[in-house]
């Protein structure tokens, strides 16, 4: 499991690579939290990149839900984008799609999250 | 013509990766599709992280070894798949509650969907508690033509 990040404007993207498992979960954890505690109103906007993302069990939800949880506490947007078909079946399950924003695409995503991320990510590319 | 294979892992201490390991050169033997192999994977990571967590943690003095045992077999065009550990008797699908995201979020369950998961992926789903072990049986068809 890696994680990568780049910055447009007021919007931190962690791009998330590999297999979120009993072996990774708390790594990631570890990783996200802190980014987690600057997404908040006037704050960051924080969006995880899954398109290299290949598997993602209980204990990897289990994070994106705390994530969330905190998220929205802080009032902070949040949001998955481009989650590959395997990892997607399995979030489905858990109705994720109801807790935690997800999006087809990162540009997708920052088009409904941030104006300014948005124009930044398009220059960018 | 794939022979049964079974292996023990300690759970403890052997990394998951070990376990994912035997059961994709198993499914690759088996020639079954990666979406097979890739939900057993995720039924077995499951299983065995209730192990970790529940099953022997609850061990008065705690136990130093913590076996898990994964029979694979190929019966008609099904993966037959065994999974044991030696944790106190407990069957975990006895009543399954997913949690509910319906409440405002700081009431919110985070985590028990291992085994609503389990559930919902694995067929003709079985446990039983025997020989001092937890068994449970699960199938996962190799023919997905028609799914």
């Amino acid at each position: 499991m890696q994680v990568t990040e780049q910055r447009f404007d007021n919007a931190l993207l962690l791009k998330v690579s590999g297999r979120l498992d009993r072996d990774t979960a708390d790594e990631f954890k570890a990783t996200l939290l802190p980014h987690v505690e600057k997404c908040r109103l006037g704050g960051d906007v924080l969006l995880l990149d899954f398109s290299d993302l290949e598997y993602v069990s209980s204990l990897g939800f289990q994070v994106l839900l705390l994530a969330q949880q905190k998220a929205k506490a802080q009032s902070g947007s949040f949001g998955v984008a481009a989650l590959q078909p395997a990892v997607k079946s399995v979030l489905d399950v858990a109705n994720f799609a109801r807790v935690i924003r997800c999006f087809e695409s990162v540009e997708n995503a920052l088009g409904v999250m941030s104006h300014s991320a948005h124009t930044a990510y398009l220059q960018g590319r | 013509m794939v022979t049964a294979q079974t292996r023990q892992f300690n759970a403890r201490l052997e990394p998951f990766s070990a376990v994912r390991e035997f059961i994709e050169r198993f499914c690759a033997g088996a020639e079954a599709p990666k979406r097979t192999g890739e939900e057993l994977v995720l039924i077995v990571d499951e299983l065995s992280e209730n192990t970790v967590r529940h099953g022997y943690p609850s061990i008065e003095g705690k136990a130093t070894e913590w076996p898990i045992w994964l029979t694979l077999s190929v019966s008609g065009r099904d993966i037959v798949a065994l999974y044991e550990d030696a944790a106190p008797a407990h069957n975990p699908f006895d009543n399954i509650v997913p949690p509910d995201y319906s409440g405002p979020a700081e009431s919110w369950r985070i985590g028990g969907w291992g085994v609503p998961l389990i559930a919902r992926i694995a067929g003709s789903l079985r446990y039983e508690h025997s020989g001092g072990r937890n068994r449970i049986h699960f199938t996962l068809p190799i023919d997905r033509t028609g799914m």
